[in-house]
């Protein structure tokens, strides 16, 4: 009885939630236009980085000079996406850390 | 026989047994059989994911990959790290925060139709069971090298092996075992590495210049060219790479087992931070490889490479490495296929029997009986079909697998989540056509036609010339679920616009509310 009566209740929560308003309210689209402002450029960066690799390598010898004794540039282009990849999440996570506060304040508003 | 290898193996599947036997205790529900109960922390997920991800076809081939083609090696590597990042900036969070315990659950928030949740669900097993065939192949492969025994019975033998994991631990022991492979894999690949560098006298530049003398390609081994053709077939796999990994369900089930974004997002650190210490431990494997054992002693073992890894153990570290190295590859083999199976499994129980077939109504001993059903019935499924492909390349079986992901999975994942206008007939045009339009074009590609008669499975000119499909398939998905959506508006007109839930979709997403925490095991 007792979980059948909290199953009610979660229900009628879900019900009354406003999502049009919550989409509407200034933190929501703040909090949006925030993470779009970091997601979007960082995609394309690491992803234009990535792709970029194989036509360098196969359509010009601009990496074929070497770097140290017998390493190329493209050898360390290549190592340097692992380097990247680590680098781009750390960023990532630094900055959702801030998102994370405003969805925190966003939830305590709306009363989620 | 080498008994060695064979005391390895058998302490490591006793050991593994003894966490299936614990976890099988704590598995009561269906919800701790599909993910663990949600309970898992970042590091424990970070592991458990490395180890769903790196696969034989990582490990062994990627040394492989680098002895053999050099410079080459990288296209077929540095996709993995990358695709992560996808993952973690468009995936990851979306999904924790609106799915339940599929990728039907996620995409049904928002289109709560049958119809898509049964394609859906029907993707996760073609996928599931494209990707367990590379890794059942490989298995053979192993122990026919490695113990004698015949391919045929190999193959039986670990699908057979893998399944008492499932069967009786679900999510929780899988997930145990998937640890403790990642962490023996990275243990094993650091010995090696430390004593293949320090027979090289530690000479990280050096090497380079070794290598120009060191192999039959001379100065080529540095230089691009040796397997791929063309720059645009490197980026066609690349890209497969790149966005397979955010639309393989066996790794999206994993930001499943944690209870929140946050968690999900630092399991994703730990894997970056795992595979990328892998990564540059690899490329110096592969110097290795090729320098001490040898090219053609390497080519001798198996044509593509798959064996250097075990044999550079051998010859560095004596027998009892080569069985160390040998068992952790056994080990990372069982780990992946049993995360496969459960996935398989779960789409099947989950999605098919309880949501579509009983309306969510089934009970929770109906649901564990069939989800242990469906394990038996996938990995009966996959074996009998990996049979007959004992002749494929490995790594080729798991491109496709990646790459229908990336054009199936992908496009619909990203446009339910971020896409106001997207609707049931674009995500059901979408899977569709992405799924068989991969694999319609892997059927016309080099790979199964060959000019050479049993160079491949059919004799004849290709008619896509493209071994890897990704750089055409991909668009492909996108574009067919952008028209699907616009046939779709059309035809439901103003009807749809009214009973849309995107704003739901779109706080759900992003702030998580509903996501309950963890379950009781």
């Amino acid at each position: 009885m007792v979980r059948l009566e909290k199953k009610l209740d979660e229900s009628e929560q879900t019900n009354l939630v406003d999502y049009e308003k919550i989409v509407a309210s200034k933190e929501f689209q703040n909090m949006l236009s925030d993470k779009k402002k970091f997601v979007i450029p960082f995609t394309i960066f690491f992803m234009g980085y990535s792709l970029l690799l194989p036509f360098l390598v196969f359509y010009t010898d601009i990496l074929d000079h070497p770097f140290i004794g017998d390493i190329t540039w493209a050898w360390v282009y290549g190592v340097s996406i692992t380097v990247m990849s680590v680098w781009v999440c750390s960023i990532y996570v630094r900055k959702s850390e801030r998102i994370d506060e405003q969805i925190k304040e966003i939830i305590e508003k709306e009363g989620l | 026989m080498n008994w060695t290898v064979i005391i390895l193996f058998a302490l490591m599947s006793i050991g593994t047994l003894f966490i299936t036997y614990f976890a099988s205790k704590k598995t009561k529900t269906a919800g701790s059989f599909y993910t663990a109960g949600g309970g898992l922390t970042a590091r424990q997920n970070g592991l458990a994911l490395a180890g769903d991800f790196m696969s034989a076809s990582t490990f062994l081939g990627l040394i492989g990959a680098f002895s053999l083609t050099g410079y080459d090696g990288f296209f077929l590597m540095y996709g993995a790290l990358v695709s992560f990042l996808v993952v973690l900036f468009l995936v990851a969070e979306p999904l924790r925060n609106l799915g339940k315990y599929t990728l039907a659950d996620m995409v049904t928030t928002r289109f709560k139709y049958k119809q898509v949740r049964g394609v859906t669900a029907f993707n996760t097993l073609v996928i599931s069971v494209m990707y367990m065939l590379g890794q059942l192949v490989a298995a053979g492969a192993l122990f026919k090298l490695l113990l004698d025994i015949p391919y045929n019975i190999s193959v039986i033998i670990v699908g057979i092996v893998m399944l008492v994991f499932v069967l009786f631990g679900g999510m929780t022991a899988t997930s145990w075992v998937q640890i403790i492979k990642a962490i023996l894999l990275i243990g094993g690949v650091f010995i090696l590495f430390m004593i293949v560098m320090w027979k090289l006298n530690f000479s990280f530049i050096g090497i380079f210049t070794d290598m120009k003398t060191a192999t039959p390609m001379g100065a080529d081994y540095l230089k691009a060219g040796i397997k791929y053709a063309s720059g645009w077939d490197a980026a066609s796999l690349s890209l497969g790479l790149i966005l397979g990994t955010a639309g393989l369900p066996h790794i999206l089930i994993r930001f499943l087992t944690v209870p929140n974004a946050r968690v999900a997002r630092k399991s994703v650190v730990w894997v970056m931070w795992i595979m990328g210490a892998f990564h540059i431990m690899v490329i110096f494997l592969g110097f290795g490889a090729a320098k001490l054992v040898g090219t053609s002693n390497i080519m001798a073992a198996n044509p593509a490479g798959n064996m250097a890894a075990p044999l550079l153990a051998q010859l560095v570290g004596g027998d009892i490495l080569f069985a160390f190295i040998a068992a952790v590859s056994f080990a990372t083999i069982l780990a992946v296929v049993a995360g496969i199976v459960l996935t398989g499994a779960t789409a099947f129980s989950h999605d098919f029997y309880n949501e579509i077939l009983k309306d969510g109504k089934a009970t929770e001993k109906q649901q564990m009986k069939m989800a242990r059903w469906a394990s038996i019935g996938v990995t009966a499924l996959a074996i009998v079909l990996s049979l007959g492909l004992q002749e494929f390349n490995v790594a080729f079986l798991a491109s496709i697998a990646f790459t229908l992901a990336a054009s199936s999975n992908l496009p619909v994942i990203l446009l339910t989540i971020y896409w106001k206008k997207f609707n049931k007939t674009g995500a059901i045009v979408g899977m569709m056509t992405g799924l068989f339009g991969t694999l319609l074009l892997v059927a016309l590609s080099p790979n199964v036609w060959n000019p050479v008669p049993g160079a491949a499975i059919m004799t004849g000119d290709p008619i896509f010339p493209l071994n890897s499909p990704g750089i055409v398939s991909i668009p492909l998905g996108f574009i067919a679920c952008y028209l699907g959506a616009l046939i779709g508006n059309r035809r439901t007109g103003l009807k749809t616009v009214a009973k849309d839930n995107y704003n739901e979709i779109l706080v759900k997403s992003n702030t998580g509310h509903d996501v309950k925490g963890v379950l009781r095991h």
